[in-house]
């Protein structure tokens, strides 16, 4: 009788195979643990940035310009020529950036995953219509677009985020659609049709589940890149204005301090630097837990 | 038909897929993947469908489940014509059809657990409340030979056999009447196939499944097979009961496979004669003219790539399409002469 073959007595499981539903996941690896750890520092010295530091960010000192690091009252110094706490601009500063790298990234992924998806698995004429309308939005270098965007819109931190959300989700589109093609055919999403499953459920239930984990990897080094177009966008005059704090900006306006007062942009570029690379060892860790095992 | 139900009614289905090409992608041609196929899957057998890598066998069985876009021909599923539903239209027979995979580790999706897989048909018609179906995976992995207690297990805990255990659940969780079987053990050990076989009669018996068992080992579906049909370049060259078939072969084609089984004696084995084909399996994309066997055949005479033979009944039950099929006491016919263009024996 089939019931007792050898093999589907359950005492000759192996014992490795006594893990439960934690292990579908792979392994937690430290690049993963130190990106998160990093990230969430930042976010929460930004959040709380009114108890870490008593300064206002735009309030002047003009008898106390240039203070380099360490002063008396101001840890990171005051900028030149106006005397601002550089911890408090650099704190306050950060909420624009990470809120540009989040939020600008979020609504992109979203929104290109559904076209991907969509595109993908109806093929045809819907599939023509999507991926030429991500082309045209390809032709176009991706920051000369979000230039003329914010440009044309006015600028502003809103308008980044505008400008980010119109021509960001192109990308993470083409991912999940290359994705959603490979996964199709696959006949585990042939045996969803066969069991009765429709098309939304075959692809929230089958398909997203097995392709968004190269566009949430993808999303670690977009972040980056959003958070550096916004420092981009802020240096040219375009993204928060001043005399509010973006990390940008601050590397702008102190760059002519360069040579006597070199940490009041060094210090925002440190920041930059830390957010990408905690983003970017996210990315590395994320791509080792998302792998489904097999 | 003999006092046979069919459950299925196969008629002169033909799938073709289109090449698209150059600039504007046009379709530049076709691949004839199933050519004019007329068959009849009755009620409570189990139908083999053997043939070739490319023969057509597996496209054959999944256009029965509207997996595939049929070219032509139709497809009547307990008397409803499916050939033309759409995919909403064909979603409630699918309590009464299902497909057992080949993969046993594609069919499973690596994200779910057993028990996300196993409900997921019931989950789709609305069958019970969570509790309930939560029994019935619990019964239907019983049923299959698994551990019940295994059902929050993800499929790479487990074997390949285990794997296709649970494929078979998920295909009886509706209680389907009709199961198309593609090649469910060419993936697994030797040793698995024939506990999977064994379950796989086990369950007919205990359901009253009707099988489409579709394979290219001819030992397996001799095995579970009541009636076997036989494909080459996407035609049926040969119908008949399992026994009659593998007794009396009567298709130049069918007798060269026959030819290729095995024999567990070695004396026997060596004595034995073997037809050996010449070439490969002609291109789907360009098949030859008439009989499309006769590129290969050791019987071909000029009229086989000429007149196209038709599928008939040679003898009761005992179907084939050869212009030189050959049935004991039935002479070929006298117009035909010339020498064999090719013998191999």
């Amino acid at each position: 009788m089939a019931v007792t073959d050898a093999e589907a007595i359950p005492g000759n499981v192996p014992e490795e195979l006594g893990e439960t539903a934690a292990s579908r996941r792979g392994h937690i690896t430290w690049p993963l643990v130190v990106g998160c750890a990093i990230l969430a520092l930042l976010a929460l010295a930004c959040i709380f940035a009114p108890l870490l530091t008593r300064y206002d960010p735009t309030a002047q000192d003009l008898l106390n310009p240039g203070a380099p690091p360490l002063s008396p009252g101001h840890l990171l110094g005051t900028d030149a020529p106006y005397g601002r706490d550089v911890l408090s601009r650099l704190l306050y500063g950060g909420r624009a950036d990470l809120a540009i790298g989040v939020g600008g990234t979020l609504v992109t992924i979203i929104v290109g995953t559904i076209v991907g998806l969509i595109a993908g698995y109806f093929g045809g004429w819907v599939d023509s219509l999507l991926m030429r309308i991500t082309d045209v939005f390809f032709a176009f270098p991706f920051l000369v677009l979000v230039l003329a965007i914010v440009a044309a819109l006015g600028p502003s931190l809103f308008n980044v985020f505008v400008a980010i959300w119109l021509v960001g989700w192109v990308s993470y589109a083409r991912i999940i659609r290359g994705q959603t093609l490979a996964t199709k055919p696959l006949d585990y999403v042939q045996a969803a049709n066969v069991i009765g499953s429709s098309h939304a459920s075959i692809m929230r239930r089958h398909i997203l589940p097995n392709v968004i984990s190269a566009a949430i990897i993808f999303a670690m080094v977009d972040a980056i890149g959003n958070i550096l177009l916004a420092a981009a966008l802020g240096y040219l005059g375009l993204g928060v204005q001043e005399p509010a704090p973006e990390w940008g900006s601050m590397i702008a306006s102190g760059q002519n301090y360069m040579v006597t007062q070199w940490w009041v942009p060094t210090i925002p570029g440190i920041a930059i630097v830390t957010v990408g690379i905690a983003f970017s060892l996210i990315g590395d860790g994320l791509t080792a837990y998302l792998r489904p095992r097999s | 038909m003999n006092g046979h139900n069919s459950i299925v009614d196969i008629r002169n289905l033909s799938i073709h897929f289109p090449i698209k090409g150059g600039f504007l992608g046009r379709q530049v041609g076709a691949v004839h993947a199933v050519n004019d196929v007329n068959l009849q899957v009755y009620e409570g057998e189990t139908l083999g469908l053997v043939g070739e890598s490319g023969s057509g066998k597996t496209t054959l069985g999944r256009a029965i489940l509207k997996l595939l876009p049929i070219t032509a021909g139709s497809v009547e599923f307990e008397g409803t014509d499916i050939t033309r539903m759409s995919a909403g239209q064909v979603r409630p027979l699918r309590r009464q059809m299902q497909m057992i995979f080949q993969d046993p580790f594609g069919s499973l999706d690596p994200r779910m657990t057993v028990f996300q897989i196993v409900s997921e048909p019931l989950v789709n018609f609305d069958m019970g409340s969570k509790r309930e179906q939560k029994t019935q995976v619990q019964e239907l992995l019983r049923i299959v030979g698994l551990n019940p207690d295994h059902i929050n297990r993800y499929p790479h805990e487990f074997s390949g056999g285990q794997r296709q255990r649970v494929g078979i659940a998920r295909a009886l969780a509706l209680r389907p009447k009709f199961v198309v079987a593609d090649e469910p053990v060419s993936a697994l050990d030797v040793s698995i196939q024939a506990q999977i076989l064994n379950l796989l009669e086990q369950l007919q018996s205990e359901f009253g499944l009707t099988f489409l068992f579709v394979a290219h080992n001819l030992s397996v579906v001799r095995h579970i097979s009541d009636r076997v049909a036989v494909m080459y370049l996407g035609h049926l060259v040969e119908l008949a009961g399992a026994d009659t078939l593998y007794a009396e072969p009567l298709h130049p084609y069918t007798q060269a496979l026959m030819s290729a089984i095995p024999l567990p004696d070695p004396i026997q084995e060596r004595k034995k004669e073997r037809i050996i084909l010449k070439g490969d399996m002609p291109s789907p994309v360009n098949p030859p003219p008439a009989c499309p066997f006769h590129t290969r055949c050791f019987k071909a005479r000029p009229i086989c790539g000429q007149v196209a033979p038709a599928f008939e009944e040679k003898s009761p039950g005992h179907w084939a399409a050869c212009h030189f099929a050959e049935v004991p006491g039935v002479t070929h016919p006298e117009e035909i002469k010339g020498p064999l263009a090719q013998e191999t024996a």
